[in-house]
Order: C-alpha cells, then sequence, then structure tokens
C-alpha cells in the first residue's frame, strides 16, 4: 500500500516536471512542481507540496488545480499588503468565470426593492462616494490541516489568508439607492461562477438587512490599487470586513433582497459550526445544534520563524507575526519561546486599519540548543482571548494559540 | 570642576531620559511604517481598467493510480473537479471517504447511483485511504 502510494507519487513528480517543461514551452500558467522531501516542506502536513502559477498570479501552493485552490507563501505576510499576485484563491466551482467585458457586465439588485437596478462597473465607480478601507480575509477553512483529529476539506496551512487595501462603494448606498420594500430580511449575494451540474447548487450567501445597511461592507473594484485579478473576482467583490471570506462573494453579479432567509447548501449545511462553548465540539459525539459562522475569532499567526526552522544559538532571531479579530481591535499579543511556561510581550506595530491585520514582532536570542516550541497568542479589545484547544467537524474558525516547532542548532 | 562633571552627568541622565520616554515607551506601540519590508501600495481611484479582461486557465491534473472504478471515478468525479481533491486530503478511514462521496450526490447533485458510490469509495481506499478500525473501540484510548 505505502509503497504503491510512493510509486503513484513518484510517477507524479515526473509527470509534474513533464507539465513544467511543457508549461515553459508554451510559455503558459500550469507551472508545477512537486517538491518531495525538499526542506521547504518539513513540518508541512502533507508530505508533498505542489506550485503553480495562475494567470496573474505568482508561484503559490496549489492544493487543487481544477477549481483552482492556491494558498499564499508565509513569507508574503511580512508586508503589510498582501500582494495582488499572491493573494491566496478559493473557488468552489470549476465554471469560474475567465473572460469578463466590462461594457456588457451589470451587478443587478433585485428582489424586494422599489428600483431594480442594473449597474456598470463606471456605475458604481462614479455614482457611489468611494470607500477606502484595509481589510483582512481569511479562509473559514484556513489552518484547517491542524486540527486533529484531522477533518476533510481544503487542507490549508495559515495562508488562506491576507491583506488588502479596497477601494469600493458602501454596500449600504447601493441599497439605499435601490430602495428596499418593507419586510426585507436578507440581502444575498452571487456572483458569476457557475455550478457544473445543474442540480448543484448556486453559490450564494446572505447577509442580515441589518448587517448590509448597518455594517462596513463595500462592492469591491479596486485592490492594492489596482483592478481585482479574475482569480480574485473581478470586477467587484463584495467584502464583508471582519466576516469570513466565505461571505465576500467574488465576481458579485446580483444581489437579491429577500422577504424569506435564503436557504441552500452554503448557508443549511456548509460553513457552518457548532453552538457549544468556544465552538468546539468531541469528535466522538459532534454536536447536533450548529449555526452559520460568521466573523474571525481573535488570533496570532507566526509568520518567521516557520515551521522546523534551524536557528543558531545566540543569534538574534526576529520573530514576527500578524493578529487578527473581527475589528475590535488587537490589544495584545505574547510569545513564548519555552512551550508555554513564560510569555513575553510583543510589539505591536502600528494600527493600519480598523478591520486590518496587526503586525507584531519580537527578538529572542536562544541560548539552549535542542528543539524548541513557540507559540504565540492574542487578546482583543473586547477580551477576546484564544483557546489551547479545539476541534470542529469541518475544520472552520481556527482559534487555537500557535505552537511552532523549531531547532536550535550550535 | 567636581561639580561641573556632576552637572554634565545630570545633564546626561536627562537626556537619557526624556529620549527614553519619547522614543523607547513609544517603541512597543509606534508605527513601523518606516520597517523595510513594508512597501506601500498605493490605492489609486483613477486606475485605467481595460474593458474586458480574459485569462485562460489551464489544468495540471495528477496522473491516477489504475485500478477497479478508475473509469467510474474518471467520469464521475473528475467531470467536476480535479483529482487533486483527493490527492490533498489526508489518508482517510473507508467511513470518512463514503461520507465524502455520498456529499457529492446529495449536497452537490452527482448522477452517482448506490452501487457506484461503492465502487468510488473503493478506489479512493485502495490508493487514498485506509479501511476502518475495528469496531469494537478500545474506551480507554483517545
Amino acid at each position: 500500500m505505502e509503497y504503491r502510494r510512493r510509486d503513484f507519487f513518484k510517477a507524479a513528480a515526473v509527470l509534474g516536471v513533464s507539465a513544467y517543461l511543457a508549461a515553459c514551452k508554451r510559455g503558459s500558467v500550469a507551472r508545477t512542481v512537486m517538491n518531495m522531501g525538499l526542506p521547504d516542506s518539513l513540518g508541512m502536513s502533507p508530505d508533498v507540496r505542489t506550485w503553480a502559477r495562475y494567470p496573474e498570479k505568482t508561484d503559490l501552493i496549489m492544493l487543487t488545480d481544477r477549481p483552482p485552490l492556491l494558498e499564499t507563501p508565509m513569507h508574503y505576510f511580512l508586508q503589510d499588503l498582501t500582494p495582488n499576485d499572491a493573494y491566496f484563491v478559493r473557488w468552489h466551482y470549476a465554471g469560474l468565470p475567465t473572460r469578463v467585458d466590462l461594457r456588457t457586465f451589470r451587478m443587478k439588485v433585485v428582489g424586494a426593492v422599489n428600483r431594480p437596478l442594473e449597474l456598470s462597473f463606471d456605475d458604481l465607480r462614479s455614482k457611489f462616494e468611494p470607500i477606502t478601507m484595509t481589510a483582512f480575509s481569511q479562509c473559514a477553512g484556513n489552518s484547517r490541516s491542524f486540527f486533529r483529529p484531522q477533518v476533510p476539506g481544503a487542507q490549508w496551512m495559515n495562508g488562506a489568508m491576507g491583506n488588502a487595501c479596497y477601494v469600493g462603494a458602501r454596500l449600504k448606498d447601493v441599497l439605499k439607492a435601490a430602495g428596499l420594500k418593507a419586510g426585507a430580511v436578507e440581502a444575498s449575494f452571487r456572483g458569476l461562477d457557475i455550478p457544473p451540474l445543474q442540480a448543484s447548487p448556486d453559490f450564494e450567501k446572505p447577509l442580515t438587512i441589518e448587517h448590509a445597511l448597518g455594517g462596513d461592507s463595500i462592492l469591491a473594484y479596486e485592490m492594492n490599487g489596482e483592478p481585482l485579478p479574475m482569480l480574485n473576482g473581478f470586477p467587484v467583490r463584495l467584502v464583508v470586513p471582519g466576516w469570513f471570506a466565505t461571505y465576500w462573494v467574488k465576481a458579485l453579479s446580483q444581489i437579491t433582497i429577500r422577504t424569506e432567509p435564503l436557504h441552500n447548501f452554503w448557508v443549511d449545511t456548509a460553513y457552518r459550526i457548532p453552538t457549544t462553548p468556544g465552538h468546539s465540539e468531541d469528535p466522538k459525539q459532534p454536536s447536533p445544534e450548529t449555526i452559520p459562522l460568521t466573523n474571525y475569532p481573535t488570533r496570532a499567526i507566526f509568520v518567521t520563524p516557520e515551521a522546523s526552522a534551524k536557528l543558531n544559538r545566540f543569534a538574534e532571531v526576529k520573530i514576527e507575526g500578524v493578529a487578527v479579530d473581527d475589528g475590535a481591535g488587537i490589544r495584545r499579543v505574547e510569545v513564548s519561546t519555552d512551550g508555554g511556561r513564560t510569555w513575553t510581550d510583543a510589539a505591536l506595530d502600528r494600527v493600519i486599519d480598523k478591520y486590518s491585520w496587526r503586525r507584531w514582532r519580537m527578538s529572542w536570542r536562544p541560548s539552549q540548543i535542542g528543539p524548541h516550541r513557540l507559540q504565540c497568542r492574542a487578546a482583543n479589545a473586547a477580551g477576546e482571548a484564544q483557546a489551547d484547544h479545539e476541534w470542529n467537524h469541518g475544520g472552520y474558525c481556527r482559534r487555537t494559540i500557535q505552537a511552532l516547532d523549531v531547532e536550535v542548532v550550535s | 570642576m567636581q561639580t561641573l562633571r556632576i552637572l554634565a552627568s545630570l545633564v546626561v541622565a536627562a537626556v537619557a531620559i526624556l529620549a527614553y520616554a519619547i522614543w523607547g515607551r513609544a517603541g512597543s506601540e509606534r508605527t513601523t511604517a518606516t520597517t523595510e519590508t513594508s512597501p506601500v501600495i498605493s490605492a489609486s481611484r483613477l486606475t485605467e481598467v481595460q474593458p474586458v479582461k480574459a485569462i485562460q486557465l489551464e489544468y495540471d491534473p495528477p496522473g491516477l493510480p489504475p485500478g477497479p472504478g478508475l473509469d467510474l471515478f474518471a467520469a464521475q468525479c473528475v467531470v467536476c473537479h480535479s483529482p487533486r481533491y483527493v490527492l490533498n486530503q489526508p489518508i482517510f478511514p473507508r467511513k470518512t471517504w463514503t461520507a465524502e462521496v455520498h456529499k457529492m450526490v446529495k449536497a452537490y447533485g452527482a448522477p452517482i447511483d448506490p452501487s457506484q458510490e461503492k465502487e468510488i469509495v473503493n478506489y479512493l481506499v485502495s490508493w487514498h485511504g485506509k479501511d476502518d478500525p475495528p469496531a469494537i473501540r478500545n474506551p480507554s484510548s483517545k
């Protein structure tokens, strides 16, 4: 069994290399290298990491090729803003948009409205006050691969996240322009992606009308000073700051104002967490009660060093990371270099924006040779701290204190 | 002379304390916008946007190990998604693969009948799964 798998991977590696060569010849996208056993893959849960370069993207860690699930390598998080070409990619369906003509593209507002709208890209840019906002986004399943026992789903490490500066129109301004009818309870959002089968559910996510009208959501048409990459939702993406990226509908094409709540697979079955305290459940007895996941839990993540790094004794180690929450504001990050026995406050960088991540750093001079477990934990202005242990069946909303094993050598 | 020396050191100490008050304390909260690793990407509303954006996706599916069920898997599963959806998963037990395949039918409407479901599960278990642990569990094990 084990041998057969190895052989298969070897074969796959050969295929990968030949695909790479073929791609070089064509000067096109599917650049793939299997890096088995290279130091870069040490300490990562999958024993194979594949890299790929997609249109408008740099080399990213490829979880799957169709539809593409691409993860950002950690070193990009050493910057305040994550470059567009390195920003993670996650589509549910292979029928994602690959061509958009702005001359015909219209974003519709339909349903329980007085004036149904069909807004062009230029309408969105010119008829509504542009709002600039730096916001953090994160896949609901970011860091899923670290749950034990392991759960099915995209096996992300910590790179299904990013921080970007968006410009867009306020959602509430667009809804007001349409004029909501009495009895509206939800606004739901759909993009240009098409399900593969007639029977497959359209990817559509709702916000309550209170959240849509009262929150800070924008319809973003610009990301880090440029139009959005196609794979990140060109031409317009819903930005729901502080909430998981499953709500940030890409290539937004239709907003439906509903007088009855939307029920579909994405609302009723997927992207749900247990109602139990800390949203954690026993793997042997999963909680029968679940609710849709919404906002980001408070959390600190190491950016450098990376797992399994070899550090030199007595040499200064610059520990850096990011801390995120739902917008209340990160107030404290602590780091332990001795497996959680003692904790030291990290220095917090300036606040970038309300819904941005906050960067933090600390200097460490290891004096003992051998394995060290680094840990980091954050607390926010609402007093929310992190969990020592958690598990949920979907592998969502990870908020466990991160442990990072490094090796100090002479 | 002695007095001058004391006075000088007092002045030095005062400057040091003042410097700490201004720089050092603020240091922990201070902006690091000046860090070399943080280039500012300016957001501009004046971006010229081409009227048509088009990309061409080329996929890179992995090879599939031979075995009973390969054809069915290729026809019924790969029609919607890459086999990497399997490769990216841990080596799950049969029970998990059974649930996953059934989810494709129930949630996504894949037209797979129950006997085909079984064949697909067998195929997945043959190269990326394992059989379920025995039903009798040791209650002391975690």
